[in-house]
């Protein structure tokens, strides 16, 4: 133990003090510190001195020196590859699919849409496809028709196929061709079976379409609705062993052929 | 060290590396500044500086750093003359304001040495490292400081 003299009193309180002398000898020197009112207030000066924290001091904002972390999700290798793959090919089939979706857009037009009015129908006509006076798509058999007026009934228990003048012949026009509509005086013999009510109309419409410079025939009518409807197609009716009927159809036009056998 | 790691370490040392940058240089936003490299300096660390040594890492840089600000500017702190004044003339000092104004009058190892030892408990080798010094060298400025806190206490003391 060292004797505590003036020269190292402030050694021995400063070990004291960083605690580099514990147990009986410093318990000892306590007591020998004690003893001495002078080395008793040195004692306590060297005690003044540790530092404790300031708890005024306005503490520091710690949320700008964080940073934000993102959450690591680990994936296996093998996955991520067939994810990708996955994603890959989906990403390809849409592009694909948008790439269709824009031609066909491109397509359509710009602007708002015309609006095309169909003709009204005449009030109290014959329910057939002659809806206009203009139109001349319509069936041989029904191509001319009487326009009824308010004074024309058909009976209900006929159909209407009956009371179409049978004895009428094709009618053949000259030039001028394409006419569509001729006022003709309807003879009287050659619709023997209709029974009007009242005073029968004196003038009906005749649809007549024509091919340029030919006859308007049955077999013209034929050909020439066949051609409207089928954009121009010619059917022909041939033999051919290979079939049950021994026959066989060919409708062709400009571009195909479609032959049909039965 | 993680990126959680890190926003612990700021949770569990930042208001001490405040504290000890603050009481060396006395001057908030110089001590928030230091802090706020400090810390940028170990998040561009990450990888090399381990969650358990983050502190003294922390504490290292930020000496330094202090170091090199008081070196640059030679910013050296020196107690207002007011203040002084008013710790002589106050009838009934507290204690904490003396030992403040005597802190402010110790050589800057000197207060450092003995705010890392007495703020933050390291023992010599650990202040060592951080300031770069042997574990005598530290001994001897912790010795050399408390002296002068206590000689400045007993002879404010006196004049009471």
């Amino acid at each position: 133990m060292k004797p505590i003299n003036d020269n190292n009193i402030d050694e021995i309180l400063f070990q004291l003090l960083e605690g580099e002398i514990t147990g009986t000898e410093r318990e000892r020197l306590l007591e020998a510190i004690h003893a001495d009112e002078a080395y008793s207030k040195l004692w306590m000066a060297w005690q003044k001195t540790v530092l404790t924290p300031d708890q005024d001091e306005a503490p520091l904002n710690l949320a700008p020196l964080k940073k934000k972390t993102a959450r690591i999700i680990p994936i296996h290798f093998r996955y991520a590859a067939a994810a990708a793959l996955v994603l890959s090919i989906g990403t390809a089939i849409l592009l694909n699919q948008s790439g269709s979706d824009k031609s066909f857009a491109d397509t359509k037009p710009v602007g708002k849409k015309p609006v095309i009015q169909t003709p009204a129908l005449q009030p109290n006509s014959v329910n057939t496809p002659f809806k206009s006076p203009e139109d001349t798509v319509v069936p041989l058999k029904e191509k001319v028709r009487f326009i009824a007026h308010k004074n024309l009934e058909i009976p209900e228990q006929v159909s209407p196929e009956t009371h179409l003048p049978q004895e009428i012949d094709p009618i053949v026009i000259d030039p001028p061709i394409n006419q569509k509509l001729v006022n003709q005086t309807l003879p009287e013999k050659s619709s023997p079976e209709i029974k009007p009510i009242a005073p029968i109309s004196e003038t009906i419409l005749v649809s007549i379409e024509n091919e340029p410079n030919t006859k308007t025939s049955i077999q013209a009518e034929k050909t020439s609705l066949f051609s409207r409807i089928t954009g121009g197609s010619r059917i022909k009716i041939e033999n051919d062993s290979t079939t049950r009927t021994s026959k066989k159809i060919i409708i062709e036009n400009r571009k195909y052929q479609i032959i049909a056998g039965f | 060290m993680t990126e959680k790691e890190y926003n612990t370490s700021v949770d569990l040392h930042a208001s001490a590396l405040f504290r000890f940058i603050k009481k060396n240089l006395n001057v908030r936003e110089d001590a928030e500044n230091i802090v706020q490299d400090t810390f940028e300096s170990l998040w561009l660390n990450l990888k090399k500086v381990e969650f358990e040594k983050c502190k003294s890492w922390l504490f290292t840089t930020a000496y330094r750093k202090m170091i090199d600000g008081i070196r640059r500017e030679k910013k050296m702190v020196e107690m207002p003359e007011s203040y002084r004044e008013k710790g002589k003339e106050a009838a009934q000092p507290d204690l904490k304001s003396i030992l403040n104004s005597a802190i402010q009058k110790l050589p800057e190892i000197q207060r450092s040495v003995i705010m890392l030892r007495d703020y933050e408990g390291y023992d010599y080798a650990e202040i060592g490292n951080i300031t770069g010094l042997n574990e005598s060298q530290v001994k001897v400025y912790i010795f050399r400081a408390r002296q002068t806190l206590k000689n400045y206490l007993v002879s404010i003391e006196n004049i009471i």
